[in-house]
């Protein structure tokens, strides 16, 4: 009996024993789990926090080197030797000699890359016949890609500061779209402020209160949006983009009332001379 | 075997992350493209959001990659996961016609260019892995795994790994 008591005791001390163990084990464990997933959430946070941080650091460093560009100044030489004049109240510029036959209407916007693509492939001649006087070019400078900027309204800027060239130094137009075009801000990051185009202007040497006050008032915003607003719903202008249906986009280059496909058809402007001066 | 499934799960869950943020990292004006088309954020949050994906990303990516705070990356995938989801299905259900930038491209397309049914099914697909991760973060190879393994005891390794099934039923008792 009493044997078996102390039997009963052993195992139940055992038990004790084994359970205190087992306890203590437990414990033990879910410390060490409780640890991992401490651990575990102390890296993620830490990580992510510097994902965070590391992407504002990438977008201002992209910001401010793009507010440290300055924009080279650039001339045209032969501009000199044809008119450009302003409609102010069209918000156009209209360059090349009057009695020119061939009228091409460029509508464009700062923003846009393949602007820039149909500046770069035809300038030189677009220019040529320009001196030649066989061709006028009316520039309609339109905010089509406002929204592609970082912060918004980079076209409209731009087109403003064009038109405020254009109205106190005509002459110098054609330098500046030229400058503007030459060093174009990426599409959907941050485009030039109006400090580096007051700059660039500046430089090829427009410059005073008038042109100030155009610029401190954003004088033809208002005509450049309802440019758009009107070639946005004129079916003339349109052109197909992509598989859908033909929509107005930049550029779009008109002669003489005819859109043209002057990706397609890279003799478009020689082209366009012939039938206007069959003899030449 | 569930484990491996496992692996499989945090392994593709990593991957996708890696990719989609590397590519999105690569063309950020692109990216900023992408995420404006969805017409949700007001205009100065676009930048943000934008600047900070690519990279957000790619850390969800590295960590899901190494496997720590396993079940933690399969809560945030998902989370993610679900609001690009939202956003695709938005887009679709507002009649907007835009690429998802899910792996890159991104912003208008043409109108019969969408491709919403089949974005929101990858996403799904994608969602499951980090679900999997999430109901049970337990796979081969993982620094979680490690942790617990290089500092304990080797008794019943089975039971101490088993980190979702163990502390319900603690939490239970």
């Amino acid at each position: 009996m009493a044997g078996g008591k102390r039997n009963n005791r052993n195992t139940s001390q055992k038990q004790k024993q084994s359970a205190a163990a087992a306890k203590a084990v437990a414990a033990a464990r879910s410390g060490k789990r409780d640890l991992t997933r401490i651990i575990g959430a102390v890296v993620v946070v830490v990580v992510i926090a510097a994902a965070v941080v590391g992407g504002v650091l990438f977008e201002q460093h992209k910001k401010s080197a793009a507010a440290e560009t300055v924009i080279p100044a650039k001339t045209v030489a032969g501009s000199a030797n044809y008119p450009v004049t302003i409609d102010k109240a069209d918000a156009t510029v209209l360059a090349g000699k009057t009695d020119a036959k061939v009228t091409i209407d460029a509508y464009e916007d700062f923003e846009c890359p393949i602007c820039k693509d149909f500046e770069s492939a035809n300038f030189t001649n677009v220019e040529k016949q320009l001196q030649s006087g066989t061709v006028k070019v009316r520039y309609h400078m339109i905010n089509l890609l406002d929204g592609s900027s970082v912060p918004a309204g980079y076209s409209s800027m731009s087109a403003n500061t064009a038109l405020a060239v254009a109205t106190v130094a005509p002459d110098k137009f054609i330098d500046f779209h030229y400058s503007l075009y030459q060093t174009q801000p990426e599409e959907n990051g941050p485009g030039w402020t109006q400090a580096q185009l007051t700059s660039l202007a500046n430089r090829l040497g427009v410059r005073g209160a008038e042109f100030d006050k155009l610029i401190a008032d954003r004088t033809y915003y208002q005509q450049i949006q309802t440019n758009l607003d009107n070639a946005s719903k004129n079916k003339a202008l349109f052109q197909q983009a992509g598989g859908g249906q033909p929509t107005f986009g930049t550029p779009t280059i008109v002669v003489n009332g005819k859109v043209v496909n002057w990706q397609a058809n890279t003799s478009w402007l020689r082209d366009a001379v012939k039938a206007a001066y069959p003899t030449s | 075997m569930l484990d491996a499934i496992g692996t499989v799960a945090r392994l593709g869950l990593a991957a996708v992350w890696l990719i989609s943020g590397a590519i999105k990292a690569a063309d950020p004006n692109q990216t900023y493209a992408a995420v404006r088309a969805y017409q949700i954020l007001p205009a100065g949050a676009v930048a943000p959001v934008a600047a900070v994906l690519p990279f957000l990303e790619l850390a969800f990516g590295l960590l899901v990659l190494v496997g720590i705070g396993q079940r933690l990356m399969g809560v945030l995938s998902a989370a993610l996961l679900l609001v690009y989801i939202a956003g695709v299905a938005q887009s679709w259900a507002r009649g907007l016609t835009i690429d998802c930038g899910c792996f890159g491209g991104g912003g208008q397309v043409a109108a019969g260019q969408t491709q919403y049914p089949q974005e929101i099914l990858r996403d799904i697909g994608f969602l499951a892995l980090a679900v999997w991760l999430a109901v049970r973060p337990r796979s081969l190879f993982s620094v979680d795994g490690w942790l617990r393994r290089g500092r304990a005891d080797t008794v019943d390794q089975e039971q101490d790994d088993a980190d979702g099934p163990a502390r319900s039923a603690v939490g239970r008792t």
